[in-house]
């Protein structure tokens, strides 16, 4: 009896510190105010406004696929890419060991578009971007919404814009290709060209990423 | 002619360090890449005077492709073909060897990139990529032959060491 009291009197701080940690932990528990979907939205506003910000600095900008978490992604390494000239590739390190199937949509992990997988290996996959010549896909242009073709090489382009559309420079281009997400964002027109012997302007792009600074993608792997 | 293994044995080793710089895309610059697989299959087989040295490098590169990037490995082997079917048909030129070996980066360059990659993969290249590409493996290549190749240099076929 004397023992337990003395042990107590000795250690009263320590024992008191460990009852309130004790205390804290089980009120925390019950506690009501914090939920995980609250935590889910504040962390989703957080992207918003990260996203905005972005747009107010004319920066390129996260995508909504990530402030909403539409889609389940796997994330990947990029191995290298195409070693010569000409095709705009890259081997990424996941295969179908993890799931990977072709055709299966890549962004990067700010949320833009990159391409699509190509061929599978077990633990190694193909992914063909929008820089390679093979690519083409149907894209948006600003808040006027105009629809333009995505014709992929070195440097990809716009075709086939209206004559007559709002397009202008600066227009953030988005897909609009089943293939992938809807609204996807891909880059920013920079300069618009009209052919005198053409009924359609094309246009010169930047995109929202540089193929060789790449270090990490993201496959969306339960797209469609 | 028989193979010196010591140079055998360097050449293939260079073939498969050489692919992994490929790989890297080693010496890029403005989006070009210059192929170093090209503009070295042929320095070995013109400086060595045997397409055999040639051959070695290429297995050694081919061993590259197939463990660092083997979906690439139809692209090689038509790179392979191209080079060494121009080899043979370079090497009956009377010209001298640096001549025989500027000649072969020019057709190659031109035939692998600007034909072969368009008409068997559909990778259509602009002309002053193709140009772009040439001027790139005769700049390395050069270098290459002033600093490693046969002393009799620009001239003769004669001096190979």
């Amino acid at each position: 009896m004397v023992i337990p009291i003395f042990l107590v009197l000795v250690f009263r701080v320590e024992a008191g510190s460990a009852l309130g940690d004790a205390r804290f932990f089980a009120t925390g528990l019950l506690n009501r105010t914090f939920s995980y979907k609250e935590f889910r939205e504040i962390e989703a506003e957080n992207l918003r406004l990260r996203f905005e910000l972005s747009q107010i600095k004319g920066d390129f900008v996260l995508e909504e696929i990530f402030v909403e978490k539409k889609f389940d992604s796997l994330e990947a390494k990029v191995y290298s890419r195409y070693p010569w000239n000409g095709r705009g590739r890259v081997v990424i390190n996941k295969g179908t060991s993890h799931g990977v199937e072709e055709g299966m949509v890549v962004i990067t992990k700010t949320g833009a578009l990159f391409g699509e997988v190509g061929s599978v290996r077990n633990h190694q996959s193909e992914v063909i971007s929008i820089f390679d010549p093979s690519w083409r896909s149907s894209v948006s242009l600003g808040e006027s919404e105009t629809k333009a073709l995505l014709r992929g090489g070195q440097f990809p382009k716009l075709e086939f814009i209206p004559t007559d559309s709002e397009a202008k420079e600066g227009d953030f281009i988005k897909n609009i290709s089943p293939d992938f997400p809807f609204g996807l964002l891909i880059g920013k027109v920079r300069s618009l060209a009209e052919d005198e012997f053409e009924p359609w302007l094309s246009a010169d792009i930047d995109t929202a990423w540089r193929i060789n600074e790449l270090r990490n993608l993201m496959i969306l792997v339960d797209f469609p | 002619m028989a193979l010196n293994l010591e140079r055998a044995l360097i050449w293939l080793v260079l073939g498969f360090i050489l692919y992994f710089l490929q790989d890297g895309r080693f010496l890029e610059a403005a989006g070009i890449v210059p192929n170093l697989i090209l503009v070295f299959f042929f320095f070995s087989c013109f400086k060595e005077g045997d397409f055999k040295y040639g051959l070695l490098f290429i297995f050694g590169s081919a061993l590259s492709v197939l463990i660092w990037a083997p979906f690439w490995l139809l692209d090689f082997l038509a790179l392979f073909l191209v080079l060494m079917i121009l080899y043979f048909a370079i090497n009956l030129s009377p010209a001298g060897i640096f001549f025989n070996f500027v000649l072969s980066l020019l057709i190659a360059t031109v035939i692998y990139s600007g034909v072969i990659l368009p008409i068997l993969f559909a990778v259509p290249i602009g002309a002053n990529f193709v140009l772009g590409e040439f001027l790139y493996n005769l700049i390395v290549g050069s270098i290459i032959w002033a600093i490693f190749g046969p002393r009799a240099g620009m001239g003769g076929r004669e001096v190979i060491r």
